[in-house]
């Protein structure tokens, strides 16, 4: 907080603590209302016109080779798989991906995308954020994002949830911001819930409280109170929904089951619940890793099947729920991989042209936006880099693409960096 | 020559005292420095309280004793004081009792411990350097040292600039491998860290608001052009000219000794398969090992720092090479035949660069008050300094004291300002403050970790981080010339755990020896299982730098130490409410044969027991309203005393600093 609060001029400072507050305060507002008043009239219909609610952010760790998966090729760069039919006639998948394909009039593939760097760190912080790395400042995902600009959604749940991705914090937003780290989504939250009987947890709650009296009324400090908030949060979090929204045994067997037992399908089932539960932004981390350079083609089929099914799964499972419109599934990678085969069997890291998927959230599914050459080693066209694909998923939230934010150092920065929304995604 | 080893061990054993490596006494100044000191004292006071008088405002209400210890405790050595000691300093009669407890503690390994997780985080240590395998416990360590022995901070900085070689040459390189390879970024952290000036913007073009050129940025870069971070840096390129010249050892020269471990025919297909996977692991072990070998902190004579290709200034062209100016001020004409890296030093670390004296100054204010003398700490602008009598006393007093970390601790913790209440109100950054006590402060992640080891267990100095010299035997390649040779080698840095560098102080052994897993340590207390991952019941310094994913210090707000310099967080959080209510810390706690329950095990009056878990945890008896709150209560055994000791670690009396 401190070092962003005091970077900020005067009226950012101000709108910057009101939407604190307003994110601290957990107070459950419309999506844009609060925000809207003080805007100018475009920069309210741009905010406005929102074609989701929620965005599911599925991550390939590691480099997704774009050839074995959304981009293959019948040249010799092929591999173990050739391109096959999809639902959509305007759309080929990769053999290796059967059930999606079922899905394909679901799916937009962007096959241009391209970042600047093949170093794994590097390319995974501007799929992130949108933004290179850049010492002295730590960009946010998106999640923090919608949450700076549309008010936290729920008092009793988190705003934004990260399964198996680490612990990014809030970048340059207070730590209100901050997406809920899950490790394990088997385990979701199990390890942090009280152990004890409900009464005797209460109990305890109680004596604390009175403990703090004297102590909160001698410091009548904002960061004291700050505490006490949380603590009340927390126990809503106890005993409201979060609990069971981040449970996966209240999900059917059946249910679980067809996402699979890989750790990134029952992550895949968690954000579906928790998106359900009125989470707006989750990202699921893919468990096991795309970085096989050194391993041979064989591994490629295993990591295909572990990602077609899930995600399969998870269109269809919005899809039947009447939620898929309104939530946002997105599919990204820190880069593709070479087509030409090294010498290990393998393929090495590709940071030239490569492919996300959309699917979901008011997209025109069933298309490939981009092409790379017969050998996708580049791309023929425009390329879009990872801050195009930031301004997509704002753009779909209905974040205000222009404005402006003053984060550390006193620099401006805008949600996905001032780029474009890639086109013709939306209608 | 036979005898000097030993005689030269005898002689640091009298030193540092002993196996605790670390000497155990007060701090004790020399009478002048200790002259000089009061008079600062007097100095900051006058400044501090002209100030507030000039306003119209009167420091905050006195410190009573039980307020004074918990402080002083949390402020030098980072956490509370054990129950033993706490009962200790309020049963002493002396009248300079307070004194007394505030020259120990600077003397205790525990300041050191405080004070490093400070540095650590201004200099964003990280257990390895970025991206690579190499272990940086021997930079951390000579940094300890440094504070240990009180070196003055000039020299430290000195040592840091102009360190030279490998980590196992000179520990101090670690300070510019920790940013190997990025030059322009690591002068950028230089200056907000050392001289509390960002020039950060000017790496890409002039400051928007300030008087920074890219220029100057470059100017100032130009001292380290010479400075290389790698050896044989490998150049972008295709082919051969993009690796690096000396890869020694390829995967397929593992072959043969991998078939033999595991049994492995090279000739057979299917076995083909699965030796490639193991010898794949060998040559990218190998690869690795190399990398860490090739970072050295060395001068490539008659290399310049050039403009970038992108430079659009009148004042020069793309591309030129930059010549070598200070930011501010100018070279001393004695320093002209010196070594560039030598001039900048020198340059930063004088006592003349009263920025330099400044910027230290300040953050050691901060580090007690809570809010430096001007704000924000690595970009100061003394123009709109409100209280410039008192940024003018702190830096004369930094230069007085020649740059004594212990005694100018010393003299800020005798001032009226520090030893009176902290301010009742939240101070928003942007106003103006005029010191009639500290802030209150959460505490910072480290220090509630280290109030936590405190309370489970008896020793949290006990075990301590090493130098990693083990761990550098293992990397260091020199010597390292066949293939079998490097294969043992890789088989044995393999069994390396972090957990290795632990020592134990009350042995000088290592806490946990190779092979014997987990079970093998000397104490087995230490490690425990938690969340599938293990915690070691050490002093947040001694551990991985920084914590891990999910360890309680990340919960708590402990920086990331990644591009942000003083990154750490004292804001509150769900996850860190969850963790203090439901965390590993509090159930060991709460449950009767922790060392809490352990301590009330003699006394047998429930109020009185109710007094050792105030005592221990919020370093203060009971008052007569808690007293009868707890009345009824505490006659229901140890259900009650483990509800009372889970209700006080979650109240924010436990962690802020009042």
């Amino acid at each position: 907080m401190h070092d962003i609060a005091r970077q900020l001029d005067e009226q950012s400072r101000r709108s910057f603590i009101s939407h604190a507050a307003k994110a601290a305060l957990g107070v459950s507002i419309l999506p844009s209302a609060g925000h809207l008043l003080a805007k100018s009239p475009e920069a309210a219909s741009a905010a406005t016109k929102a074609h989701c609610d929620n965005v599911i952010f599925l991550y390939m760790r590691g480099g997704m080779s774009h050839v074995d998966t959304f981009d293959p090729k019948t040249t010799e760069v092929k591999g173990m798989s050739s391109p096959i039919k999809t639902k959509s006639p305007d759309l080929k998948i990769s053999s290796l991906l059967p059930k999606l394909a079922q899905l394909g009039n679901h799916l937009a593939v962007v096959r241009s995308m391209h970042v600047r760097t093949g170093a794994h760190a590097e390319a995974s912080y501007a799929m992130h954020t949108g933004f290179s790395m850049r010492p002295g400042t730590s960009h946010p995902h998106l999640g923090p994002w919608a949450q700076y600009f549309q008010g936290k959604r729920k008092h009793d749940l988190p705003d934004s949830v990260i399964v198996a991705g680490g612990n990014p914090g809030p970048g340059f937003f207070t730590p209100e911001h901050s997406p809920f780290p899950i490790g394990d989504p088997t385990k979701g939250i199990r390890d942090l819930l009280p152990k004890i009987p409900k009464h005797r947890f209460n109990k305890r709650v109680k004596l604390a409280r009175q403990f703090a009296e004297s102590f909160e009324y001698y410091f009548p400090h904002q960061d004291v109170k700050a505490y006490s908030d949380f603590y009340d949060q927390t126990i809503r979090f106890f005993n409201g929904k979060a609990a069971e929204a981040f449970d996966l045994n209240k999900e059917p067997r059946p249910m679980r089951d067809r996402y699979g037992v890989d750790p990134f399908g029952q992550g895949c089932l968690l954000a579906r619940r928790l998106v359900e539960n009125g989470v707006r932004y989750v990202e699921v981390k893919f468990k096991k890793n795309w970085d096989v350079m050194h391993r041979g083609m064989t591994a490629v089929e295993d990591l295909a099947a572990t990602l077609d099914g899930p995600f399969s799964e998870l269109l269809k499972d919005l899809q039947s729920r009447g939620m898929l419109k309104r939530t946002l599934v997105v599919l990204a990678t820190e880069f593709g991989r070479s087509p030409k085969i090294n010498q290990s069997g393998g393929r090495d890291h590709h940071p030239r042209a490569f492919s996300c998927v959309f699917a979901g959230g008011g997209v025109n599914g069933g298309q490939a936006i981009g092409a790379t050459d017969p050998k996708g080693q580049g791309a023929t066209g425009k390329t879009y880099q990872p801050k195009n694909l930031h301004a997509t998923m704002a753009y779909a939230l209905g974040l205000p693409l222009d404005e402006r934010i003053h984060g550390s150092g006193g620099r401006p920065f805008f949600v996905g960096g001032q780029a474009d929304p890639i086109p013709g995604l939306f209608s | 020559m036979k005898p000097l080893p030993l005689l030269a061990i005898a002689f640091a054993t009298l030193l540092f005292g002993g196996v605790q490596g670390f000497s155990q006494k007060a701090y004790t100044p020399s009478p002048e420095r200790k002259q000089i000191m009061k008079a600062a004292v007097g100095r900051i006071d006058a400044a501090v309280g002209g100030m507030l008088q000039k306003k119209g405002l009167a420091y905050n209400p006195p410190l009573n004793d039980h307020m004074f210890m918990r402080r002083i405790y949390v402020d030098v050595q980072g956490s509370i004081p054990s129950y033993e000691l706490a009962v200790k300093f309020l049963n002493n009669p002396s009248p300079s009792k307070r004194s007394g407890l505030i020259s120990w503690l600077l003397g205790q390994p525990g300041h050191v411990s405080h004070l490093y997780n400070y540095f650590a985080d201004m200099l964003r240590i990280q257990s390895k350097v970025p991206g690579t395998v190499l272990r940086t416990d021997a930079f951390s360590k000579w940094f300890k040292d440094s504070l240990q022995k009180n070196r003055p901070y000039n020299k430290i900085v000195y040592d840091m600039m102009t360190s030279d070689g490998r980590l196992w040459d000179d520990p101090a390189s670690g300070y510019h491998l920790r940013d190997a390879g990025m030059k322009l970024d690591h002068v950028a952290f230089m200056t907000k860290v050392f001289l509390g000036k960002d020039i950060s913007c000017a790496q890409c073009h002039d400051h928007p608001f300030e008087d920074w050129t890219q220029m100057d940025y470059y100017a100032l870069s130009a001292y380290l052009g010479e400075m290389e971070t790698k050896v044989a840096p490998p150049k972008r390129g295709k082919g051969n000219k993009g690796m690096y010249k000396n890869i020694r050892f390829k995967r397929d020269d593992f072959i043969p000794f991998v078939a033999k471990q595991r049994g492995l025919d090279p000739d057979n297909e299917k076995d083909k398969l699965t030796l490639r996977r193991y010898t794949n692991r060998y040559g990218r072990d190998a690869r690795e090992i190399i990398e860490a070998n090739a970072l050295k902190v060395w001068e490539k004579k008659g290399e310049k720092l050039r403009l970038p290709d992108d430079y659009g200034y009148d004042d020069a062209k793309p591309g030129e090479v930059v010549k070598p100016r200070m930011l501010i001020g100018q070279e001393y004409k004695a320093w002209k035949d010196l070594p560039p890296r030598e001039k900048i030093a020198r340059w930063f670390s004088t006592p003349q660069n009263k920025w330099f004296a400044m910027a230290i100054a300040n953050r050691m204010w901060a580090f007690y008050f809570g809010r430096g003398v001007v704000e924000p700490l690595h970009n100061i602008e003394v123009g709109e300094a409100e209280n410039k009598v008192l940024l003018e006393a702190i830096t004369d007093v930094m230069i007085d004291l020649q740059f004594d970390l212990k005694a100018f601790s010393w003299v800020i913790l005798h001032t009226q300002a520090y030893n009176k209440l902290a301010t009742r109100h939240k101070v928003e950054v942007n106003k103006d403050y005029y010191f009639p006590g500290p802030l209150l402060r959460r505490m910072s992640a480290e220090q509630v970790w280290d109030s936590l080891v405190t309370l489970m267990t008896e020793n949290p100095m006990r075990y301590r981080a090493g130098d990693g010299d083990n761990f550098l035997q293992l990397v260091n390649f020199a010597g390292i010339n066949t293939p079998k040779q490097a294969f043992d080698r890789i088989n044995q840095f393999r069994t390396f755990k972090p957990e290795h560098v632990l020592e134990d102080s009350a042995t000088g052994k290592p806490a946990f020896e190779k092979g014997k897993g987990n079970k093998g340590g000397n104490a087995p207390m230490m490690m425990t299982r938690m969340k599938g991952g293990r915690t070691v019941l050490a002093r947040a310094s001694e551990l991985q730098q920084p914590a891990p994913d999910g360890h309680f210090l990340q919960k708590f707000g402990q920086s990331e130490r990644n591009f942000v310099i003083n990154a750490s967080s004292r804001t509150g959080s769900v996850p860190q409410v969850m963790e203090l209510m439901n965390g590993y810390a509090t159930a060991n706690l709460t449950q009767p044969n922790s060392l809490l329950f352990r301590k009330m095990r003699n006394e047998k009056d429930p109020a009185k027991r109710a007094d050792i878990v105030f005592l221990s945890i919020l370093s203060r008896k009971t008052t007569a309203k808690e007293r009868e709150l707890l009345l009824a209560e505490l006659q229901k055994g140890n259900e009650a005393m483990s509800d009372l000791i889970w209700a006080l670690l979650n109240t924010p009396e436990f962690f802020f600093i009042k």
